[in-house]
């Protein structure tokens, strides 16, 4: 069994609509390529940008982010 | 694809091909051609084709899917290759030639130097001029963290290649390393040496871009 950080980015930015993924780069101060990343679950961000993140997206950072068992 | 990226292709092949006529045929004609001549005036006019290029649509050469740092690394493995090929073709040169030359002068006389000095220069102007997009975030923590794991790649490979030419030089006898080993093959070894490096950082980057994408 292994834990992995899971989220909902694209979840919570399609319902705060209309929030595309360059807006939600620019409000954390990152690349777009890198939401796609995080989107795609292919990332796992730093403690500081998951703060940013669920911030922009108006969330708590429980919200936005989970920790799970996968098996 | 976009007749920018057309072009931007046409360009890329052209810098290789007047690269390899450049590196690998100063000596030699073909069909009354020469092709060392023309192969550097191929590349000189390729790369000054590829800044303008850059300074004038840096947008639209390169897929919109494709960060600034990300463009950045794929040009870079693009120069590294160059720069390896000069390499060769420079090692090919002192092994040909009758003496081995025993200063540093030995290696501007084979114009290597002047080469990496033009190669490093273009890059760095081609580098420079695509990061100009107003607005936009050049380089993240992302990029980083996957900088950081092509450094740490390159950290091995420097490693396993240092091991490697431990085992080598131990293993050859005294007289044929005296013989064989002036300063200036040395010189050439640890040239060699960082160029590998750089090439296992930018392979390893280019490819940890790749494998990122969703």
């Amino acid at each position: 069994m292994s834990e992995h950080i899971v989220n909902r980015i694209r979840e919570w930015r399609l319902l705060r609509a209309p929030m595309t993924q360059a807006e939600l780069a620019h409000a954390c101060s990152v690349t777009r390529q890198t939401i796609i990343a995080l989107e795609a679950g292919k990332y796992s961000p730093s403690l500081e940008l998951a703060f940013k993140l669920a911030r922009a997206l108006g969330r708590n950072l429980e919200e936005v982010f989970q920790y799970a068992e996968k098996n | 694809m976009r007749s920018v990226q057309r072009l931007a292709w046409v360009l890329l092949l052209a810098t290789l091909a007047g690269a390899l006529g450049a590196l690998f045929g100063p000596s030699g004609r073909w069909g009354g051609v020469d092709l060392g001549g023309t192969g550097a005036a191929v590349l000189m006019l390729a790369l000054g084709g590829a800044v303008w290029l850059f300074a004038v649509r840096s947008d639209q050469v390169f897929p919109e899917h494709m960060s600034v740092s990300e463009r950045r690394a794929w040009v870079g493995l693009a120069f590294i290759v160059v720069i390896l090929a000069s390499f060769a073709r420079q090692l090919w040169v002192l092994s040909g030639s009758a003496s081995i030359p025993e200063s540093i002068h030995g290696l501007f006389a084979h114009q290597f130097i002047q080469r990496l000095i033009t190669l490093i220069i273009a890059w760095s102007v081609i580098s420079s001029l695509i990061g100009r997009r107003a607005g936009e975030v050049e380089t993240d923590e992302r990029d980083l963290r996957l900088r950081h794991r092509a450094d740490r790649a390159g950290d091995w490979a420097f490693t396993l290649i240092v091991i490697a030419g431990i085992c080598v030089l131990a293993s050859i006898p005294a007289p044929l390393l005296a013989w064989w080993l002036s300063p200036i093959v040395l010189a050439n070894l640890l040239i060699g040496l960082l160029i590998a490096k750089t090439l296992v950082e930018h392979v390893a980057l280019a490819l940890a871009y790749r494998a990122g994408r969703a």
